[in-house]
């Protein structure tokens, strides 16, 4: 509860001037000549004719006048009057000087925090890994730190959230890699670099954006590795296109036995702006049961300025796992151009 | 003029093994090229034939799209 009335000075004890009596009931209060104001008549030790007075009811105080109760004379004597500041008071501490010895436990409020002040280092230490969060009663609340791979995830209204398995399904992106200087050939191999090319993952798919070759007139190629890129295979390919060029022509090319995979049905130009660009999906490249399939689309600037899309499949004979897949041009490099692999996963 | 794959991200400069098999892969692919080339040309000189004969049959231009998509 606050303070009723004026506010003690704290730890103030002070001894008025003298006062020459009269017939008058009422005198100036003065310390040093300067008019001082008692807070209450309890807050005053005065002494008339060598009698401790009854605050009150001998004496009351009005600002910086003491009223007595009734007229003094000249033959009065007011021996002293002592006015006491807040005696309850500790007064203003000094800096540094009160520890939490001195506070009430748990007795600091909101009030008494101020905005920001909280740090990291301040906390109390938990798991590393976890999260806080608030339970059900609104209470923080520490998540976690769950495992590798986990994502965070809603439990819905009333719960924490938890980490919980990632969902199943969907596209990860493994490797893009960047090409703007001769490069003969764009590998994809299993193993390195981040790239995984197994049963972990149902197919792949590649995005090839403005692949663009050094040579003019060149035909996009594919091959395939079973050996993690130590090599790749000659042979045994086959591959069919269904394709349609600007001004109306059919490009309709296939093989049953080829040395690669012919991914476009023209030949790509090596003008500035000629380029070919793809998407390549890898059908389960660790089945043992049958042949590897791929299977793409290609738009493709031809080295006439064509412009050819392409539906088209390609395939090995090989039932061995494909652990690696070629991309280059029939002759000459690829100057530039991007090729990203993403797995992808069925659940 | 030396060449190099990009593996995994990584540029590396082919083996003496490497260059000689990709000397092998481009003859062969000249050769894939001019085959490709000749069978288009023989392609669109075929279509150019029969577009022609249904010509003579009296088709007007429009009704040979119609028929042949092209």
């Amino acid at each position: 509860m606050a303070y009723i009335g004026k506010i003690p000075l704290a730890g103030a004890f002070r001894k008025c001037d003298a006062i020459t009596t009269s017939s008058t009931a009422t005198y100036n209060l003065t310390v040093s000549s300067v008019a001082v104001s008692p807070e209450s008549a309890n807050n005053c030790i005065v002494s008339l004719n060598g009698v401790i007075q009854a605050p009150t009811s001998a004496y009351t105080i009005a600002g910086s006048t003491i009223v007595f109760n009734s007229s003094l004379t000249s033959a009065d004597v007011v021996d002293f009057i002592l006015i006491l500041g807040d005696v309850l008071s500790i007064g203003t501490p000094s800096d540094d000087s009160i520890n939490s010895n001195h506070y009430v436990d748990g007795s600091i409020d909101t009030a008494h925090i101020a905005d920001d002040q909280i740090t990291l280092a301040k906390m109390a230490a938990g798991t590393d890994g976890q999260i806080i969060t608030y339970d059900a009663s609104g209470n923080p609340a520490a998540v976690g730190p769950g495992s590798d791979g986990q994502v965070l995830t809603s439990t819905g209204a009333g719960s924490p959230p938890a980490f919980e398995a990632a969902p199943g399904g969907g596209f990860t992106h493994l490797k893009t890699t960047t090409i703007s200087s001769g490069t003969a050939t764009v590998d994809f191999s299993h193993g390195s670099g981040g790239v995984v090319f197994d049963s972990t993952y149902n197919a792949y798919l590649f995005i090839l954006s403005d692949v663009h070759p050094a040579n003019d007139g060149i035909p996009f190629e594919l091959t395939f590795s079973t050996d993690a890129g130590s090599s790749y295979l000659s042979s045994g390919y086959a591959y069919a296109h269904k394709g349609r060029r600007s001004g109306g022509a059919d490009m309709n090319h296939n093989s049953a036995s080829d040395s690669v995979i012919d991914c476009t049905s023209n030949n790509i130009g090596n003008g500035v702006v000629e380029t070919v660009s793809m998407q390549l999906w890898f059908h389960k490249p660790s089945n043992a049961d049958g042949h590897k399939l791929v299977s793409m689309h290609s738009a493709m600037i031809d080295n006439d300025g064509h412009y050819v899309a392409t539906v088209s499949m390609g395939s090995n004979s090989s039932t061995s796992a494909i652990t690696g897949v070629r991309f280059k041009f029939g002759t000459g490099n690829i100057d530039r151009g991007s090729f990203t692999m993403f797995g992808v996963k069925n659940s | 003029m030396t060449r190099y794959k990009n593996v995994n991200g990584v540029r590396i400069q082919f083996t003496a093994e490497e260059e000689t098999i990709r000397d092998a892969e481009e003859a062969e692919a000249v050769i894939r090229i001019q085959n490709k080339a000749d069978a288009q040309i023989a392609a669109d000189a075929k279509k150019a034939s029969g577009k022609q004969k249904l010509k003579n049959l009296g088709l007007d231009d429009d009704e040979i799209k119609e028929l042949t998509g092209a």
